[in-house]
């Protein structure tokens, strides 16, 4: 192998900024990394003196994409720490919810990032120009999130009414049949989807590691669940810190975690590997007719992995509003605290596990609080298989390196989330 | 599915004002402070109101269907930006104008950090409309170049725009910002009511 500099300031296509570096020399790698600034630390000192009442709503503001997610994390772990355990009806809508961000966050990821790669176009733009009816549907998708979110959470984005202890209002059963009505209309979108990316063949990269993700009894957990690894291991989300290590790495700024091996995988390939068992039938069976058998050893397969979640999702969101809606007579009332404590969530969203941990004093405000973002946890991951893709394409030429690469760190959807959006603007 | 994204032809008359913006990284989050601030104050009728937050592609659906969309958020001017007329907010002491032909004495600038500045979006040069183009980073410029390629009418869209003073994780202006505000908002009410 000759040697050849590969330096990516900005990798296009992935949430916030990252770079990626590779120096090889007389056959050998002498530098490689990925850096991605990780932002939510600072996010921590924004919750601390904060009433417990507030977190959700500020969470909700991280993110224009995880803001259920981020939401879910924050209300599970500000009811631990409040001694309210929510019913079961509330534990059903709020399923409801994250399907819908589930599913429109892996279609802009599929549609939006990942299949430039695949039609050789730089971005979604050129590609709405030669196929306009594949971005069309991608964002007719991504509206039925959105529609869900509005209807279920009082807002598009940034839900408003997902609290601790349950729901600010309660939707009405014209409401939940609505968003039934909505998930069914999308199924020929949905088909279109699969045939769509059922052409698309992922580049090959096998690479063992561990995974890890939420498991709940009965279902593919989303909502919440205890930690599971690969490796055999399943404790409570109260014990992330037993599970996880953070430890400094002198190339980035964001830390590097570890659980029980040296790095491990988080996201829709993590959780499809974990708990393939308790996918839906129509994910399970497109899940087979790709010839697929879990666990999902090559990192490329993430994508697949969201595409069989949305669908899993799709269909879990129609079984939750059945659900809802068999529910006569159920009148919501919010929970109220018990306590004042220290208390852990975890849920899982679009791109992984997080955790939300928060420390309350006497009169209910937050002292302390911890988040750890899934992409923080896939950082090494990326590392080691970014090692391995190296090696593996030893001879091929740098640009087509580079281009596996910048498809590699794309396929895990890292995302950073104090991405500014400004409108930039020059005066003429 | 209604597509609703499609090109209806005709434009509507209706009337969006939409601020935009991350509420938790400072003077970002201008456009989300503007929108709770009008949304106390009300606004006339026929207008609607939305909170875009970091809504990214989500803003081609916030739009469609009106006709004028007056929108409100963070602007970053380019270095070799041309003088304009440009205000900056000074509180309680009303505002200014700093450049431009509504200025007397001062000399036209680029807008800098504190001011608002109100323009046609078609009247400006959009920089960096693609390259990077994703789902939170989604430049508007992006999202007006994607529309054009799929064929989408946009709505007539003026901007009424705030160079940042201060970016940093936190859920409140900077001081320029929190007297820019009014400044802003006196000038959503001057669009609306056809002055401008």
């Amino acid at each position: 192998m000759k040697g050849y500099e590969i330096n990516v300031h900005h990798i296009t296509r992935v949430e916030g900024h990252g770079n990626v570096v590779v120096n090889v020399r007389d056959g050998r790698i002498e530098d490689l990394r990925l850096e991605i600034v990780e932002a939510p630390r600072f996010f921590e000192v924004m919750l601390e003196g904060r009433k417990w009442d507030e977190a959700a709503s500020i969470t909700a503001r991280i993110c224009g994409i995880c803001a259920i997610g981020h939401t879910m994390a924050s209300i599970l772990a500000s009811e631990d720490a409040l001694g309210i355990v929510p019913d079961e009806e509330t534990k059903l809508l709020r399923k409801l919810l994250i399907d819908g961000e589930t599913i429109q966050s892996h279609i802009l990821h599929l549609y939006f990032l990942v299949a430039p790669d695949f039609f050789n176009v730089g971005s979604v733009i050129p590609l709405a120009g030669t196929h306009p009816e594949v971005v069309k549907r991608a964002l007719r998708l991504k509206k039925l999130g959105n529609e869900i979110c509005e209807i279920l959470a009082g807002r598009k984005i940034h839900p408003i009414g997902v609290l601790p202890g349950g729901f600010a209002r309660w939707p009405l059963p014209e409401e939940i049949l609505r968003v039934r009505k909505i998930l069914e209309d999308a199924r020929p979108d949905l088909e279109a989807t699969v045939e769509l990316f059922k052409t698309l063949k992922m580049p090959e990269l096998e690479r063992k590691t561990e995974y890890v993700a939420l498991k709940a009894p009965g279902e593919y957990a989303f909502y919440t669940g205890d930690i599971a690894s690969s490796l055999g291991k399943v404790t409570p989300p109260q014990t992330y810190l037993d599970r996880i290590s953070e430890r400094v790495v002198s190339h980035s700024a964001a830390k590097h975690v570890k659980a029980q091996a040296e790095s491990y995988a988080v996201g829709a390939r993590a959780r499809l590997n974990i708990n393939h068992e308790m996918l839906r039938p129509w994910a399970k069976g497109v899940l087979k007719a790709l010839g697929l058998k879990p666990p999902l050893t090559n990192p490329f397969h993430n994508n697949t992995a969201q595409l069989i979640e949305v669908l899993h999702c799709y269909e879990n969101a129609i079984e939750m509003c059945d659900e809802l809606l068999a529910r006569k007579g159920y009148v919501h009332r919010m929970k109220q605290p018990t306590k004042y404590g220290r208390g852990a969530g975890a849920s899982e969203v679009p791109r992984g596990v997080l955790f939300h941990d928060y420390t309350l004093d006497a009169d209910g405000r937050i002292t302390k609080a911890n988040c750890i973002i899934p992409t923080g946890q896939n950082l090494a991951n990326i590392e080691a298989d970014m090692h391995t893709l190296v090696g593996q394409m030893a001879g091929r030429e740098p640009q087509e390196i580079q281009r596996g690469l910048e498809m590699l760190v794309r396929a895990y959807d890292p995302c950073i989330s104090c991405a500014t959006h400004f409108l930039e603007v020059r005066f003429v | 599915m209604v597509d609703r994204t499609r090109d209806d032809g005709a434009r509507s008359s209706k009337t969006l004002v939409l601020g935009i913006g991350n509420l938790l990284l400072g003077d970002e989050g201008f456009g989300i402070h503007a929108v709770r601030r009008l949304r106390d104050e009300g606004l006339p009728d026929g207008v609607d109101l939305e909170d875009g937050g970091t809504g990214g592609v989500d803003l081609l659906d916030r739009m469609a269907g009106y006709g004028r969309v007056v929108l409100i958020d963070a602007i970053r001017v380019g270095r070799d930006s041309a003088p304009v007329s440009a205000e900056a907010g000074f509180g309680d002491r009303g505002s200014r104008a700093v450049g431009g032909a509504a200025s007397e004495g001062d000399r036209p600038r680029a807008p800098a950090p504190g001011d608002v500045v109100v323009f046609r979006l078609n009247t400006v040069e959009l920089e960096n409309p693609d390259p990077r183009f994703s789902l939170h980073e989604t430049s508007l410029g992006g999202l007006l170049r994607l529309a054009a390629s799929l064929r989408i009418q946009l709505p007539e869209i003026d901007v009424v725009g705030f160079v940042p003073a201060a970016i940093a994780w936190s859920d409140a202006l900077s001081p320029l910002g929190s007297a820019a505000i009014e400044v802003a908002l006196a000038r959503v009410r001057e669009l609306l009511a056809g002055r401008v």
